[in-house]
């Protein structure tokens, strides 16, 4: 028992550290809180929407977005959209570097002041769920990031009780990595949600729920392909206004 | 003289089975702006009107009943259960019409608003006349099926069971669930249970489904 206990310590302590070594450090705690106040106006079947975000997203550096979106009404269910988004703080897995100190230890470069473009195409598909008063709708989103050419393909999934006064719902969203990374999954959020009328015309949406990111340092020169997962629990308090 | 007496009867039981008679009134109910009670007999042609917080339920014979609700003017134009059935014609408000099961021509029950017509199938279905920011006729199915048209559309759609639509100048929305009818009231038989569907528009122009929340 002693020496089963010796060993366990010793792969522990070595596994942390490889960790140490390879693995950026962590933030002190899984917390990530988001912002937006977004405006939407509809014209016929067109629906234009602006949004401007804050985070204080510890896994990916703190964000700064501007955003600015067409949806077209296909159908009473389908929509397309084009959104194009300016954001300052995004992490990428080739912000996971060597210290220019210590090239064996490694740490994220600095993105804080670093602005990005980003174009979104989505569909996406609403339906009521039978006649239970409950709706459900699906979103597909192709991200593409100008900064470096990474696409990604991002899903949501969401289940919505539309009430007067306050309409509850779940949430999930994946982001798949397209031609970066080699896994399957670099981002996932589950949540629950409140959407709350201020007025008709102004609401207020509460998310949180728990997630995490999967980071990929690829190989460079070399050296392995190393992962890493943070999970975290992200708050997040939206204010949207409808001017129609 | 026996081709007399046969005639007679015939009308005698034509009009026991098909008289059209109001069954249920609960505040001001007009008729051609005469106020009126329960067990009134009218006919073709005649115009009810009902005051706020009022309404009626009107038997038109052969199994057809019409709940008129409050704030509401409806001309019926024609019961004719012998030969081209029933038309209504509805200026304004709401109602709540069961319409026999149809087995012939005969039986076509067909409702008309400022901006649609409706042609009924035997269901029962609501309609409500809107002035919102334009006028809008809102129709959704309970039971069985209805053939919608805008007023000025050529092509028809088809309302199913569970389905409503809103027809205004821009023409008929696509059939679809609209969540506020779950809230309506359509009982036409017990007293007791008969309640108004005064509030019922009050969700229709929120659309849960046309607005994003990201």
């Amino acid at each position: 028992m002693i020496k089963f206990s010796c060993a366990f310590t010793l792969l522990l302590a070595f596994s942390f550290s490889l960790q140490a070594s390879n693995i950026p450090p962590r933030p002190n705690n899984g917390r990530e809180y988001i912002s937006h106040a977004r405006v939407f106006k509809k014209w016929q079947d067109w629906q234009g929407q602006a949004e401007i975000a804050l985070s204080d997203r510890k896994f990916r550096a703190g964000t700064r977005k501007t955003q600015v979106g067409l949806r077209y009404q296909i159908t009473t269910h389908e929509k397309i959209g084009l959104h194009l988004s300016a954001q300052t703080g995004l992490r990428h897995n080739t912000d996971w570097i060597p210290r220019a100190t210590n090239p064996s230890l490694f740490t994220w470069r600095q993105t804080k002041d670093r602005l990005e473009g980003i174009g979104i195409l989505e569909a996406q598909t609403k339906r009521w769920l039978g006649r239970t008063g409950l709706a459900w709708d699906a979103r597909l989103r192709w991200l593409y990031f100008e900064h470096n050419q990474f696409q990604s393909l991002q899903a949501k999934l969401g289940l919505l009780w539309p009430r007067k006064g306050v309409s509850p719902g779940l949430n999930t969203e994946f982001s798949f990595p397209l031609n970066y990374g080699d896994t399957g999954l670099d981002e996932f959020w589950a949540y629950g949600l409140a959407i709350i009328d201020i007025t008709p015309r102004l609401k207020q949406i509460l998310k949180v729920g728990p997630g995490f990111y999967r980071w990929t340092r690829p190989e460079v020169l070399g050296a392995a392909t190393y992962h890493t997962v943070y999970p975290n629990i992200r708050f997040e308090i939206d204010f949207n206004y409808y001017f129609q | 003289m026996y081709k007399l007496l046969f005639l007679s009867f015939s009308c005698f039981i034509h009009s026991l089975c098909f008289s059209q008679t109001v069954l249920y009134t609960r505040g001001e109910v007009r008729l051609n702006d005469t106020i009126v009670q329960k067990e009134t007999v009218f006919k073709p042609g005649d115009r009810f009107k009902t005051g706020e917080n009022a309404l009626a339920i009107l038997d038109l014979g052969s199994g057809s009943k019409l709940k008129v609700e409050s704030a509401s003017e409806v001309l019926i134009e024609t019961i004719d259960h012998a030969s081209k059935g029933s038309l209504i014609q509805m200026a304004r408000g709401k109602i709540i019409a069961r319409a026999r099961k149809i087995e012939s021509q005969k039986d076509l029950f067909n409702i008309s608003t400022p901006t649609a017509s409706f042609g009924v199938r035997g269901t029962e279905f609501f309609v409500a006349v809107e002035q919102a920011e334009e006028l809008d006729t809102w129709m959704c199915v309970h039971k069985g099926q209805v053939i919608a048209k805008g007023r000025h559309e050529t092509q028809t759609k088809v309302v199913n069971q569970g389905e409503g639509v809103r027809i205004n100048k821009d023409g008929t929305s696509d059939p679809r669930f609209l969540p506020w009818t779950k809230k309506l009231n359509w009982e036409l038989d017990n007293p007791e249970d008969i309640a108004a569907n005064d509030g019922a528009l009050k969700d229709a122009y929120h659309d849960p489904l046309g607005q994003d929340y990201d």
